[in-house]
Formats: structure tokens, sequence, C-alpha cells
């Protein structure tokens, strides 16, 4: 016996996830349907000791008339028949509270010929008024098995697997719709025929949903496009005033039998979500409770996150010191502990951060809180060509942009979903935190504003600030620059408040962890390690002399065994090949301030922005890299050779920070970019003008600070 | 009774659900519960404008204001 595939499906807030993670647990991962940047989740799911089936969850999904490019997924799914993963049989999940709405897509799916099992889910919610719930109604008018249950509280899951069991063993008929929902028009059949002709299949409602959507759908080859294109319009048949019939007709047809299977009673409660929105929504309450919220998502960020951050730290330190103990000296010992170990913990320190994060997003995702943020937003939101979903993006960027990135797939608008991608990076993220320790102190000096306010706190805030608005400027410069064809809109559900299920944000966040750590580390690895190459290596006879006259030097001067060690680092890294780059961009960023000592910090920012405070430790040869302190005496102590005035004052300092706030130094984003929006031009844009903003805000800073 | 459109309402003020004039719309609409005679209110104004918090029977769904705009309603007698 084969193993059955199963697909789950249902409107977006059917409770789908909660079944899907009953149905599998912590046997799921994330992949990616082919071409396409939607996460498929795919889990395991036993049947009985020697059964298993694989579970598919597809996107949530309103119609088989889709709007955006999750719901497109679905009708690509189900009208490819051949395809790797077309479903054996659909596991329609619908809300009980809110059925007739979700009956829709079930009709459609029935009518499609699927084999399908429907889930009345969210049970839990009406066990007072079970006994006005008529299921047999429903059975009459659907011949599939239809069962209540709950994904919550796993009522009735034991009776799903029964039914999937049996139709693992080969039972299918009783799974299949009698006769069609939707009788479809004498035109529709005609076209319907003639398309079948193409596709080989005879279900007629399946070809009015190819002639709708022929023209995108992938498994079509360009000729049998262009043989349904010629039969849609010979037949004149209009996609969209077709669709709004079918709907039409849909809901005429099922409501009353709803209505009669529910027993006329309204099964939801809106009277606390509607008072909870009395104050979560209000034109004043509404945005402060947010920015308490946002306030205490960064308060979490930044200090819970504190004391992890720092173990992981010296757990890495300790590790590579432990490598070089147990391994002989040489160059592979290097790459292992200042390449790899270095590398990876470069990418492991922000877990407990991006942890975080997501824990709490998902959570408030969870309960409802995120689209009544989404509301109070948009309308703001769009004069920047943004989205009301933007701001979740937005938000994340504060932690990490890569998965303020993938966050943006909810923006159905190509536009709106592009412009938040390419000013996500803009936003302060905490890899520039201890660049922005380190040069803070030389710009303002410690000390207390009216007495309450620290300085350096306030210019650490300026930062930030500085960081958000050049991401909305940019906003209003990208919205006037591209050009959309789609339509943007909100429409959008406002879904009732619930406690989030502790398993479904568990498993949300380890889910995106992973990708961080798997989308972010490989880069980050490779940059690591290539950076280690370009720091270590030179041409062999400079490299050779530098260690040579470093070694003299320390002889002469008597410097004691670390004093000396560290000498050499920093002569070699002047002669390696970095050192090489950073003296041959000097003349490009002298305008700026800059000599080339921060060149090759520039350029090693490339593989994560802290490593900024790790490269200036080198260079300026001090032993221990998490003591800004003592890098910032150095950096302090450090004197132009010609002028001799100190060589980090205020205007390159200050020409430093505004470089970092708005340069793309992150190949990792950059990788995302590509990635979300599959094309090199946009990574390449996103680049380049940051990189300008860099550039000439740090040219005007130091210009008119040094002049 | 007049026809109004949805976004013309006042918050707190409730209309009967006729047509939407934007077909585009009219497929979304649907799914989010905007079936004939079903009775829409205007709960409230987003704080900067734009976007409408709408009570669909009994739940809930956010619009924006030209969307809203593509929306005719029967106007109840809000006493």
């Amino acid at each position: 016996m084969d193993k059955i595939k199963i697909g789950l499906l249902g409107n977006p807030n059917s409770g789908k996830s909660s079944l899907f993670n009953q149905l599998t647990g912590l046997r799921q991962h994330v992949a990616n349907f082919p071409g396409v940047t939607v996460d498929k989740k795919v889990g395991k799911t036993s049947l009985n000791e020697n059964v298993q089936a694989e579970v598919i969850d597809l996107p949530g999904t309103y119609s088989l008339f889709p709007n955006t490019s999750d719901e497109k997924i679905v009708i690509q799914i189900l009208s490819d028949i051949h395809g790797n993963d077309y479903p054996d049989l659909i596991v329609y999940v619908a809300d009980i509270t809110n059925l007739e709405r979700h009956m829709l897509m079930a009709t459609q799916i029935a009518d499609l010929g699927i084999p399908m099992i429907l889930c009345l889910n969210m049970v839990d919610l009406v066990e007072d008024k079970v006994d006005s719930i008529h299921i047999d109604v429903l059975k009459e008018f659907l011949t599939i098995p239809i069962l209540p249950l709950s994904g919550k509280t796993g009522k009735n899951i034991s009776e799903l697997k029964k039914y999937l069991f049996q139709f693992a063993s080969g039972e299918r008929r009783r799974f299949l719709n009698d006769r069609p929902v939707y009788e479809m028009r004498i035109d529709e059949n005609q076209l319907a025929m003639q398309i079948k002709e193409i596709t080989g299949n005879a279900n007629p409602y399946f070809n009015k949903i190819i002639a709708h959507h022929s023209y995108w759908l992938s498994h079509l080859s360009a000729i049998q496009k262009e043989n349904i294109a010629n039969i849609v319009s010979k037949n004149s048949f209009e996609d969209i005033p077709r669709q709004v019939e079918e709907t039409l007709k849909r809901f005429e047809i099922l409501t009353p039998v709803v209505r009669r299977a529910l027993g006329n009673i309204p099964l939801s409660d809106s009277t606390i979500t509607s008072r909870i929105d009395n104050v979560n929504t209000h034109r004043v309450y509404g945005p402060l409770i947010f920015f308490l919220i946002m306030f205490f998502v960064f308060q979490a960020i930044f200090s819970w996150a504190e004391y992890p951050m720092t173990w992981i730290e010296e757990g890495f330190i300790a590790l590579g010191a432990l490598v070089r103990e147990v391994l002989p000296l040489g160059w592979f010992t290097d790459l292992l502990t200042e390449g790899v170990i270095a590398g990876l913990g470069g990418i492991m320190v922000f877990i407990p951060q991006i942890t975080i994060l997501f824990l709490i997003i998902a959570a408030l995702e969870e309960t409802g809180y995120m689209s009544r943020a989404v509301f109070l937003f948009d309308g703001i939101m769009q004069r920047f060509g943004l989205n009301g979903r933007s701001v979740v993006a937005l938000i994340s960027s504060g932690a990490c942009a890569i998965p303020a990135i993938m966050s943006t797939r909810t923006i159905a608008d190509r536009k709106e979903r592009l412009i938040t991608i390419m000013v996500s990076p803009l936003i302060s993220c905490s890899a520039r935190i201890p660049v922005y320790a380190v040069l803070i102190g030389f710009v303002v000096p410690p000390g207390y504003a009216w007495g309450i306010f620290n300085i350096q706190g306030l210019a650490f805030m300026g930062l930030y600030l500085l960081g958000i608005m050049a991401a909305l400027v940019s906003a209003i410069v990208f919205k006037w620059i591209i050009k959309s064809r789609d339509h943007s809109y909100l429409m959008m559900e406002l879904p009732l408040y619930k406690p989030p299920v502790l398993k479904n944000v568990a498993l949300v966040v380890k889910e995106k962890v992973t990708t961080f750590v798997v989308e972010a580390g490989k880069i980050i690895l490779i940059i690591s390690v290539l950076l280690w190459f370009l720091s270590s290596y030179g041409p062999t006879h400079s490299m050779l002399e530098a260690s040579q006259n470093a070694m003299a030097k320390a002889e002469m001067e008597n410097l004691d065994e670390d004093t000396r060690d560290n000498l050499i680092a920093a002569t070699k890294i002047e002669a390696s090949y970095a050192g090489i780059m950073g003296k041959w961009i000097e003349p490009v960023i002298k305008p700026l301030g800059f000599d080339w000592k921060i060149g090759i910090a520039l350029i090693t920012s490339f593989a994560a922005r802290e490593v900024f405070v790790g490269t200036m430790a080198t260079i300026y040869s001090v032993g221990n890299t998490d003591d800004e302190a003592t890098i910032r005496e150095k950096m302090a102590a450090e004197k132009d050779p010609v002028t001799l005035k100190p060589r980090y004052d205020v205007a390159t300092s200050f020409s430093l920070l505004i470089f970092y706030v708005f340069a793309m130094q992150c190949m990792s984003t950059l990788a995302v970019t590509r990635r979300e929006t599959k094309s090199w031009k946009w990574p390449v844009i996103q680049f380049v003008y940051m990189g300008i903003m860099a550039y000439v805000g740090s040219l005007v800073v130091y210009q008119v600070l040094a002049g | 009774m007049g026809i109004k459109r949805l976004s013309d309402l006042k918050p707190g003020q409730s209309g009967i659900f006729e047509r939407c004039t934007v077909p585009k719309h009219e497929g979304k609409l649907l799914t989010l519960g905007f079936v004939s005679k079903a009775q829409l209110t205007l709960v409230r104004k987003a704080p900067f404008g734009e976007a409408l918090y709408i009570k669909v029977n009994d739940h809930m769904v956010a619009l924006r204001y030209n969307e809203a705009a593509a929306i005719d309603v029967t106007e109840k007698y809000n006493g």
C-alpha cells in the first residue's frame, strides 16, 4: 500500500494549524512549494502501528478564486493532478462557529471530485449548544464523512484517524460527493467539454476552474495556455462575473442548509471581542496600547536575551580555545577556530533575540491582535506605499531583517510587499548595537540631560529614529518609482480574540528560528571563512616580512607574550589581503574621514555588522574582543599620522555611525531578498541605494563637522 | 429608506447590504460575509483615517474607505 497524501485545507482562522499540530506533533518540517516562496508544512501521522500518512498543510484560503500568492498555491496544487503535491484526500477544516462562510470552498472542493472529509472544527466552543446541531442535515447535503472535532482539545481526532485509515485501506467511494452542489450553466458546460480535450479531465467543474486560472497555472504548457485562452474567448467566458455568479449561487444553496443544520442560533459570540476592541482599536488607546506592546517587545529582546547571548558567546570562545588546545597548530586549526567556530558563534548569538521576538509575535498573531495592528496602521502605512501588514515586518527588523523579509509573504500586493522588503534593512537591527555602543562614546560624552535622560541613551535612540525615518522616506521614493499592475486592498477578517495555544506558538517559533539559522547561517558561515582567509593570508613575502618586523619590534621593546602576539596579529592583518583591500579603498573613503583600518572593518562587516568590533580589536591588537572599553581606549589613543589629532574625533566617529545606520552590510539579508523577490535585480538595488545613502550621509556629516 | 454608501454611515450606524459596485472586490467580499441582506454596522474609523471597522452580522472585518465606498446599503432606521 502506497503512503497516502492528505491535504489539509480551510479558510484562514479555521484552526487548521491546531489540527495539523494535533495530527503530526513534532513530526513536521517546512519545505518550499516548487518555484514559489510559500512555506509548505509537511508532517507525518500514524493511522495505526503500521500505516502512516503524509499531511500537507495547505495555505489558508477563502475560495478557489484566489487573491494572494498563498491562495494561488492551493489552486496550483489542486489543478495539477499529476503533480507531486496533489493530495489523495482533502481534510477540509471549517470553523463551526463560522460555518456559512467556511462552507463555500468546501462545496467547491466537493465539486472538484476530490475525496474529502469535512471537519467541523472548534466544537469545544459550542459544547453547550450541541443539542441543536444537526449533522445529518449536512450529510444529506454533502455525501461525505462529516465530523465535529476540536483541534484544540483533541476531541474526535481518533475518529478522524479512523476515517483516514479507512481511506488508506482502499475505501474511496464514500469520500466522494454524489452530485455537484453548483450546477453549471449550459454555456459553462460547453466550455468545460472543450477544455476537457486539453486537460483530459472529465470533471466539468475542474475544467471551469482551469478556464478561470489557466493563464497563471505553471503546470500548463504555453501551447495549452494558448488553446485554453482561445476556447475561453471563443465562448466569451468572462472570468470575474462568472466567479461572482458562481459564488453567489453557492451561498444561495448552502446558506439555508447550514442554518437548518445549526438550528438558526448564532454559535459565535462576539461580545467579548467587541469589548476588547473598543479599547484596542480606539483612536487614542489603540495606538497607545500598540506602542506599549512594542516597548515591551524591545525590552524583552534586549534585556531577557542578554544573559543567554553572553552564554552563547562565551561558549563559542571556550569551544575555540578547546579546539586550539586539542588540535595541532596550523592553518586547519586556524580555519576551524577563526573561520568556522567564530562564524557559527556569530549566528547562534542572535538565537535568543529571535526566539523572544517570534515568541511574542506568534502569540500576538494567535490571539488575533496582529490584525488589529494592521487595521490601526493601514492608513498611515499606505501613505508610504506600504501596507498595514508591513508593520509586523518593520517591527521584526528591529531584531533582524531576515525574518522580517520572510514575514512579508502575507502582503498580497506585489508593490507593497517589495517596498517593505526594500526598506526593512534600514531599521536598526541588533547586529548594529555593538557598533553603536563602541562609537557613541566618541560622539557624545557620558552624562545626563535635564538630570534624568542618559545622553548616550538618547543618542542611541536617535540612531534608531534615523533608521526608521530613512526607511519611511525610502518607501515614499520607491512608491513613486515602482510600477504596479496589482490591485492593493485591505479587506481583512478581524477574527475573534482567543487565548493562544502554547503548542502552536512553540511550533511557529521553532520553525522560524530553524529557518533563520539555516538561511542566515550558511551565508554568514561562508563569508566568515572567506574573511578569515582574506585577513590571515596575503602575498607570502610581505606577510613574512610583517611578522618578522613585529617580532623584532617586540624583542626590542621587551614586550610580554600577550602584547607581542597582539602586535603580530595587527601587523599581519595590515599585510594581509584584507589589509591590501583596506588600503585600496582608502582613497574612496577618505572624504568620509575613514582610513584603511576602518576600511578593513567596513569590508569584514559584510559578514555581519557586529564583526566590526572584533576586527577593530584585531587591528588595534586588543586581546579580548569582549571588552568594549579596552577597544574604545585603544581607538581613542589612535592619532592621525599627519595632523596628530585623535583619529576617532567627533567627525569621524559620527560619520562612521551614520555609515552603519544606512549601509547594506549584510550578505544574508541580500540573499534572502534575492530568494523572496526571485531576482538579482532587487538585492542589487537594495545594496546600491543603501550604499549611496550611507556614503552621502557620512560625507556630509564628516565634511560639515570636520570643516 | 434610501440607498447609501457604507462609507457614508456614521460610526455606530447600520445598514443592510445591497450590492457591491466594483466587480473586482465582489468575490473577496462574498467570502468575508458580505452577502445579500447581511447587516452591516460601521463600528469605528481607524485613528489615521482610511481603515474602517465593520461588523458583518456577527463578525468583524476591516475595510479601506474606498472599499466601503463601493458597497451600497439600505439605511436602517437608527432611532
